[in-house]
């Protein structure tokens, strides 16, 4: 990269950083002091924004980030805490559905009512079943690399 | 009163403040993914794919979008599911923005709404229909990872963690509207037809825990869609953005046409030895895969347990692309890799032998199948064929066999150990004479047609009869025609799919500078790998001739009435069977020729094979293969004799002296000597043409000879 293309570079991510902040101001501008017409020009700075961050560092070159490696370090941990978090709160909603499955039918509308629990039940399942799919893929993803080579594979094959 | 809803109903202004600061963070993340790959790609030689942007856009449209290779009759279901997927999400997704619209553009600066009336029934009940097909489509995804597996897919922790995150998504979408209603008592409720029920069953809740599990939800819902979003360019989910700039980028030029080395006297680099040495589409090309394992369905030596698979060439390119790209932090360290990096070559590994082997560049067969195959149009031999090269041409390895066809093919322009006087010894078997190139210039005559007899239909004894029924044929249709003789060499087709690109190119300049001497308009072969060397690749180097094949000669003779053909011969009876070359079919789209030449003779029923035209199965010899020893796996040829002789048929039509070669040898290699042939369709047509005298060929070709002595396979070059 040349020094040019490194000024350049340099004063397009102040520029998108700029607007990130600019954008954040606009939101809190909208949604505070009740100015909602600005919102979409906060969203819309804080998406651009983002996008010219993500695509400077993209094109830049590699460089040892030290907060990946932390969260690469931790990527079980908090690929299991996030699908927890995402899961739980639907698994109470549908659970509750559940729980009051019998009060809901006993109010007219009883089969209806009988259907909804039925397809929170489904629903209900489908969550638990993918939490724990995705559960045992991180944990698998997470054991060492196979060991060997390709080359190795195909002597094997021979 | 008037259909509509309160958007951000039960948010307090914390909401939409956490929903629009901390957007920036899935974009940051998109983005640096994106442009992490962009800058990969960019790091392959030039090539040139911004031509016919029009006929680019509109083919990606209706390949990624419209799914036009991705539903199809055979992957019904997988594609059916993909397709529910995409719909939904897609859909969902212009949900969220027409919400959006409404709530930050059209009310506040406006002051106009259209979130309201018949329009919004419509989007209530399309958005509900958009979310089952999410989670339906997910978990039949799921269902068919898990239960119903297909020996070629394989389920890696991405996959499941995109499936689970899909179906979580949907089922929150659904649980924030149920709870919504199940409040506000929603009189247009049964338009969500999905959520609706639910809403009712959850009405029997105290009002506050419906606000409070209400609020819970929606703030996950939009944290959840955040880290999916982040997640996008680091998984496999990245593929519709790589998917469609791979079909838009694709390969416009014909599919059986391999990219020379250009300048290959002054060049440097000799094929791809390293990721830079592909070429920027070439890279992009491993970074589109799906993993959907198509290319596996018809590969011959997945198939037959070799261990070449495409699929996984090109996920090892792509997960050693990520490592060397940084796509994750930058400098990963050993064994640090995407979930779709087999290997753990890590990034400082050799491109061969530590991410491909040799073993599995070798055993491809070049047939294209998976390429026919791939949604995305990755195109697999192309990439095999430019390691080959570096293989070949920088490091001077290559299968023992090959080291005699190179010899022969420098010293006498073709595989086998024959001087080129012995090319024409076939013609003496003909009554009539079958003229030179150089005695028709010397006489100032010209010819209808050039006989390219090609290297296998001139030395090879059991190709050599298909050579002299086609030649009789010709000479029964009065067609005035001449061979090259001693003048004809190899095409450098086996040279050029082996990866001695050098070798390639001096035999195609050599065999250009002939054809062109004699300023031929027209050749017709009955070797299809000559016929697409001569079709496709001759052009590069400016040879431009009409090329046929001479099935389709046969057919377009039989249809003129040029020749006649008993319907009683020997020949003309029973079943039969026939199987499509892949250098005729998927790389030349000729199926009906051969099959309509056939159907000329009624007395013959045709069978087809389970895989057939462009699913065709490998006979096993192209891509050098025919020279090769096949050590690793069970035989390929036998493979697909036996799928021949499982159709009843006695007899199997080939359309290819490599084929012929391969088919000889798995007969023999199956037992089946006594009770099934093949013969080309060529002596098929010679042996039930009524001849000028009236007399029955069909003693002259297959019946007698086939029938008679055992077959002689092809014997490798010394
Ligand atoms: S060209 Fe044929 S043998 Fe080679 S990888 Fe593709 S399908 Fe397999
Ligand atoms: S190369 Fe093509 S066919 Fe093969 S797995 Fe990838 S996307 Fe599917």
């Amino acid at each position: 990269m040349t020094k040019d293309d490194a000024m350049l570079t340099g004063r397009y991510r102040i520029a998108s950083a700029a607007a990130v902040v600019l954008g954040i101001a606009l939101i809190l501008l909208s949604e505070l002091g009740g100015v909602h017409e600005v919102r979409v020009f906060g969203a819309g700075l804080i998406s651009l924004g983002g996008i010219g961050l993500g695509v400077l560092a993209g094109l830049d070159q590699p460089r040892r980030a030290e907060w990946l490696a932390w969260v690469r370090d931790r990527r079980v941990a908090l690929g299991m805490i996030a699908a927890l978090v995402s899961v739980a709160p639907v698994v109470v909603a549908f659970a509750a559905a559940l729980v009051v499955l019998p009060a809901a039918m006993g109010e007219g509308r009883s089969g209806m009512a009988l259907l909804g629990g039925l397809i929170a039940l489904l629903m209900l399942m489908a969550s638990v079943g993918c939490f724990v799919l995705a559960v045992r893929a991180i944990r698998r993803a997470a054991r060492p690399v196979t060991p060997g080579s390709p080359a190795e594979a195909g002597e094997e094959a021979a | 009163m008037i259909p509509t809803r309160e958007i951000l109903w039960n948010i307090t202004a914390l909401g939409p403040i956490l929903l629009y600061t901390l957007m920036a963070i899935p974009f940051v993340f998109l983005a640096y993914g994106l442009a992490r790959r962009v800058r990969m790609w960019r790091q392959g030689q030039p090539e040139n794919r911004f031509d016919q942007l029009g006929r680019r856009l509109w083919h990606a449209i209706l390949m990624t979008v419209l799914h036009g290779r991705i539903v199809r009759r055979r992957n019904r279901f997988g594609g059916l599911m993909h397709l529910a997927i995409f719909v939904g999400f897609v859909t969902l997704f212009i949900g969220t923005v027409i919400v959006m619209i409404e709530a930050d553009i059209t009310v506040p600066i406006f002051g106009v709404s259209f979130y309201r009336g018949d329009f919004y029934l419509v989007y209530k009940a399309v958005m509900n229909l958009a979310g089952l097909l999410l989670i339906g489509g997910s978990l039949a995804a799921l269902y068919r990872r898990y239960v119903r597996r297909p020996a070629t897919l394989e389920t890696t922790g991405d996959d499941v963690v995109i499936l689970a995150f899909l179906v979580v998504l949907g089922v929150q979408g659904f649980a924030v509207q149920a709870l919504r209603m199940a409040v506000t008592d929603d009189p247009w409720g049964p338009w969500s037809f999905v959520s609706y029920p639910m809403a009712l069953t959850l009405s029997a809740l105290p009002e506050s825990w419906l606000r409070a599990i209400h609020v819970a939800n929606w703030y996950i819902h939009f944290l959840t869609n955040f880290v999916f979003l982040s997640y996008v360019a680091y998984s496999k989910m990245i593929h519709p953005f790589t998917s469609f700039a791979n079909v838009l980028f694709r390969r416009l030029k014909p599919v059986g046409a391999l990219d020379p080395i250009e300048n290959i006297e002054e060049a440097e680099v000799f094929g791809a030895g390293k990721l830079e040495d592909f070429t920027w589409a070439q890279l992009l090309n491993v970074d589109a895969c799906m993993h959907c394992g198509r290319c596996l369905e018809y590969c011959p030596t997945f198939s037959t347990g070799k261990p070449l698979r495409p699929r996984d060439v090109v996920l090892e390119l792509a997960g050693y692309m990520a490592d060397r790209g940084g796509i994750f932090s930058g400098e990963l360290g050993q064994g640090e890799n995407s979930a779709r990096y087999r290997w753990g070559a890590g990034p400082d590994r050799a491109l061969i032998p530590d991410v491909v082997s040799p073993a599995e560049l070798w055993d491809c067969t070049t047939c294209g199948a998976c390429m026919a195959q791939c949604p995305v149009y990755i195109e697999h031999v192309p990439l095999i064929v430019g390691m080959r090269r570096h293989l070949v041409l920088e490091q001077g390895e290559f299968p023992e066999e090959v080291t005699s066809v190179f010899t022969n093919l420098e010293r006498l322009g073709s595989p086998y150990q024959f001087p080129p006087n012995q090319r024409a010894a076939w013609t003496k078997r003909l009554d009539q004479p079958v003229p030179e190139m150089a005695e028709v210039a010397a006489r100032g005559e010209e010819v209808e047609i050039l006989f390219w007899v090609g290297c296998l239909g001139s030395f090879d004894s059991r190709n050599q009869r298909t050579t002299v029924a086609l030649a009789r044929i010709l000479q029964a249709a009065g067609i005035k025609f001449a061979i090259l003789g001693k003048e004809e060499s190899c095409t450098g087709d086996p040279a050029r799919r082996i990866g001695n690109e050098y070798l390639a190119q001096m035999m195609a300049m050599q065999a250009v500078e002939t054809l062109n001497t004699y300023n031929v308009k027209k050749v017709v072969t009955a070797c299809p790998h000559c016929f697409n060397a001569i079709k496709n690749e001759f052009p590069q180097i400016g040879g431009n001739y009409e090329v046929i094949h001479h099935s389709q000669l046969i057919n377009q003779l039989i249809a003129e009435g040029r020749i006649t053909l008993d319907p009683n011969s020997a020949l003309a009876r029973g079943a039969v069977t026939y199987h499509d070359p892949c250098y005729l079919g998927r790389y030349n789209g000729e199926y009906d020729a051969p099959r309509e030449a056939l159907a000329a003779l009624p007395g013959l029923e045709l069978r087809e094979m389970r895989r057939n035209r462009n699913t065709s199965f490998c006979c096993g010899g192209g891509g050098g293969r025919l020279f090769m020893e096949e050590t690793r796996g069970t035989r390929i040829n036998q493979a697909r004799v036996r799928e021949a002789i499982d159709t009843g048929a006695e007899l199997l039509a080939a359309a290819c002296p490599f084929c012929m070669t391969m088919f000889e040898d798995g007969i023999h290699g199956v037992g089946a000597e006594e009770s099934f042939k093949v013969l080309d369709i060529a002596e098929i047509v010679a042996g039930s043409m009524i001849t000028p005298n009236g007399a029955d060929g069909a003693k002259e070709h297959g019946a007698a000879e086939s029938e008679g002595a055992a077959p002689e396979s092809a014997e490798r070059p010394e």
